[in-house]
């Protein structure tokens, strides 16, 4: 079992955890793992991306273009920007969000990011992430919504183990809030 | 584990005692991850130099120590290395400097390797987080056993990325005896030229050592391509092409020339694969071996793995699907809510030349703000600009530095300003923290590295006690004042000092007692307000909004605002 995942959004909206969370799970299953992420001048509301690895073995912290087997989109935009690190056909979960950048006109933003990536030949469940994790009351879980739809498609963990991961990256910080938003996010892809 | 925890982790198991730094992305968190194991002493000094001595002089004084700090940092220590590595050490002196290909947050990409040729000190260089744990120990033997300060060499894709760390005990290390020498300690001429002389020997046995260390590792598989190569790129090469032969350098320097030539002659076609500068290529080539390098792998940024591929394997790329012409660009901007926007809004309208420094407020420089002229280096804000302002005395020219950048290398300048009576501006943003680097503590704060209450360091007094003849701290909200101040100041006769003051707002809770609207019947759509480049405003098409979520209450828009069309509401 070896594969990758590139997670992407703008500075933050919780990518490094969402990225920790899944580092846990796979090293739980067992696997090794190998991650790199973006600090300092990138964190400023600019574009951010992690890279993950896991495989019996893992090198290399960067993938390379064509490669991510799955694609985390916390913003429309940001899913078309690294898209080239996806492989053909990979699978995307993409957020329902729409952040035009500062001093952007509006109408220049891409239309149907979910269309795109769909007629380009990828997987896409698109889902409003934020917008639950806006009804459970904290945009901050935005990234769990996510990561239970991810981990519908997601071939490692089962439900007890990404509670495991959640519990490890969490610390006990908002963990029930967090199992919920999950629970969420696993039901929004059951039902879609 | 972050490689900069395993950085952390590798300096407590080695029984360090004493470890000093200043925050520069990408080596800060090694220090902040340090600063929880409370039997390590770790704190933050002004600026590298001053970190550099401190844990050399616990080294002196008998206790393993650690320096920390980013590739311009250790310019700023320079002079400090290149005599230490005369004297030498007691115990194990080792500083991890961070360097930053493809400049992810940095004003250049140079090689901390040519520090180590230069200084002659050796040089070791991890390739993931697990070496960086084992490294560090291993680093400190090294400086004990060749009573030397060693360097060890980490790169963004080292010190940012996430790999599995076993863990192991500290080392238990006693107290060296500390002894006077001034043979040794003293750098005068007289003992300087013998020490020189030690440094030669050292070297010497230092090249001995490296033919025989397990750091530098022969992997030997398919014998038709060689490659030289170490750091995170070695972790590369093993995903893309397992099956090349490699010798993996975990000392940048000095190198293992009898280790290279036997390498070079158990393979066919031999490569160097080095970010940054080609100092193993020439090396190697000034040892007679044919190798190729900058003729194949570019010399200008980052190698990634797909640089790798585009150069070595071309045939192994895969397929990709780029959507770029769908693409508009998302670069960093200043917080909503920033207490350095008003001062850059009201800068770039009165046409002020700002010389600017290192810090968040670089973000200033791009549209809308354009406010910023220079940056050059930490504290170059005022010496530059009182140069300018000698160019040109008819110029208002402004120096605008942060807190922490003013304390790092502010302060002689600003002395200089004074005692040579140039007339320029300088603003120093006091905004409480170390931001850019995600929010340190400094001597302005009044509070350590380990979180211990201290002098708060008063930069109204300290201007005056330097002689500055204006000093005036200002509010940075209130952007009419700050306006009215420089007008002022633009004609005065000597240097000014203003002390703008607005906390970083990732370091102050959000306001929930009042908030902003555009009342939609008044506004205009002038777009006054948006020449200050806030996230939390949105242009529509006849008018601005304020996106609720984003905004932090800072109430600059309605500042700005000609017609009072932003109203503040109390909750």
């Amino acid at each position: 079992m070896k594969g990758s995942i590139i997670l992407s959004g703008v500075g933050g909206m919780g990518i490094l955890k969402a990225s920790e969370v899944i580092a846990h799970l796979v090293v739980q299953e067992g696997l090794a793992v190998r991650q790199s992420e973006v600090h300092g001048m990138a964190q400023r509301g600019g574009s951010v991306v992690t890279h993950l690895r896991y495989g019996e073995e893992a090198f290399s912290p960067l993938l390379f273009r064509g490669e991510a087997d799955f694609m985390l989109a916390f913003e429309e935009l940001e899913a078309l920007r690294y898209l080239p690190y996806l492989k053909r056909g990979g699978t995307v979960i993409l957020n329902r969000l729409v952040l035009c950048p500062p001093g952007v006109d509006p109408s220049r933003y891409p239309k149907s990011v979910p269309e795109i990536l769909r007629n380009a030949g990828y997987n896409v469940t698109s889902i409003p992430a934020t917008d639950i994790a806006l009804s459970l009351g904290d945009i901050r879980v935005t990234n769990t919504v996510l990561l239970g739809a991810f981990s519908r498609v997601f071939p490692i963990g089962s439900e007890k183990s990404w509670k495991e991961a959640f519990q490890k990256a969490f610390r006990g910080k908002n963990l029930e809030q967090n199992l919920e938003a999950f629970s969420r996010g696993r039901n929004f892809y059951d039902a879609s | 584990m972050l490689g900069n925890e395993a950085f952390a982790r590798g300096a407590y198991e080695g029984g360090v005692e004493v470890a000093a730094g200043y925050p520069g992305t990408p080596s800060t968190e090694i220090l902040e991850f340090l600063s929880k194991y409370r039997e390590v002493h770790s704190r933050w000094c002004p600026n590298e130099k001053v970190a550099f001595e401190v844990a050399a002089g616990a080294a002196i004084g008998g206790k393993r120590a650690l320096a920390t700090m980013k590739h311009v940092g250790l310019n700023v220590a320079s002079d400090a290395l290149m005599t230490l590595s005369y004297t030498g050490v007691n115990a194990g002196f080792v500083a991890i400097v961070a360097d930053d290909p493809g400049m992810h947050s940095s004003q250049n990409e140079q090689d901390t390797r040519n520090y180590a040729f230069f200084a002659k000190v050796p040089c070791l260089e991890p390739s993931n987080p697990k070496e960086a744990k084992e490294f560090v120990p291993l680093a400190f033997s090294l400086s004990e056993q060749f009573d030397t300060p060693v360097l060890v060499r980490s790169t963004t894709r080292v010190s940012h990325s996430r790999g599995l760390v076993p863990l192991g005990k500290r080392e238990s290390v006693p107290l060296r005896a500390y002894t006077k020498r001034a043979e040794k300690f003293v750098m005068i001429p007289a003992f300087a030229r013998e020490r020189r002389k030690v440094l030669e020997e050292r070297l010497k046995a230092l090249e001995a050592w490296v033919e025989e260390t397990p750091l530098n590792r022969v992997e030997l598989r398919d014998r038709k391509m060689g490659i030289i190569t170490g750091g995170v790129l070695y972790e590369y090469l093993r995903e893309i092409a397992p099956e090349v032969s490699v010798l993996k350098l975990g000392v940048s320097f000095p190198l293992p020339k009898r280790k290279i030539l036997e390498f070079a002659s158990q393979v066919e076609e031999l490569f160097v694969l080095e970010e940054l500068d080609p100092i193993w290529e020439r090396e190697i080539k000034a040892m007679g071996v044919k190798v190729k390098g900058r003729e194949v792998f570019p010399g200008i940024g980052e190698i990634t793995p797909d640089v790798i591929l585009e150069c070595l394997f071309p045939e192994r790329k895969r397929e990709f699907v780029d959507l770029s012409h769908f693409l508009i660009p998302r670069p960093p901007t200043l917080c909503a809510g920033c207490p350095h926007r008003g001062v850059f809004k009201v800068l770039r309208d009165m046409k002020a030349v700002v010389c600017g420094d290192i810090g968040c407020y670089t973000l200033s420089t791009l549209p809308p703000l354009s406010a910023m002229d220079t940056c050059l280096c930490m504290g170059a804000s005022i010496s530059i600009a009182e140069g300018i302002k000698l160019a040109h005395p008819e110029m208002p020219v402004v120096a605008v530095l942060g807190d922490s950048t003013f304390v790092h290398a502010g302060i002689p300048p600003l002395i200089d300003a004074v005692y040579n009576r140039t007339p320029i501006v300088v603003i120093i943003l006091d905004n409480g923290t170390t931001a850019m680097t995600g929010g340190q503590d400094h001597p302005g704060t009044g509070r350590t590295l380990m979180g211990e209450e201290t002098v708060r360091l008063d930069f109204v007094n300290l201007a005056r006690a330097l002689g500055v003849p204006w000093v005036e701290a200002l509010d940075a909200y209130n952007p009419k004042r700050i306006r009215e101040s420089l007008q002022k100041a633009f004609s005065f006769p000597g240097p000014v000092v203003f002390v703008v003051q607005g906390l970083c707002q990732l370091k102050r809770p959000k306001r929930k007692e009042v908030f902003f609207r555009v009342r939609e019947e008044i506004c205009r759509g002038c777009n006054m307000c948006l020449s200050a480049g806030c996230p939390a405003l949105k242009k529509n098409e006849k008018t601005v909004t304020i996106i609720p979520e984003r905004c932090n209450a800072c109430g600059l828009c309605a500042e700005f605002c000609p017609f009072d069309a932003v109203e503040e509401i109390r909750v």
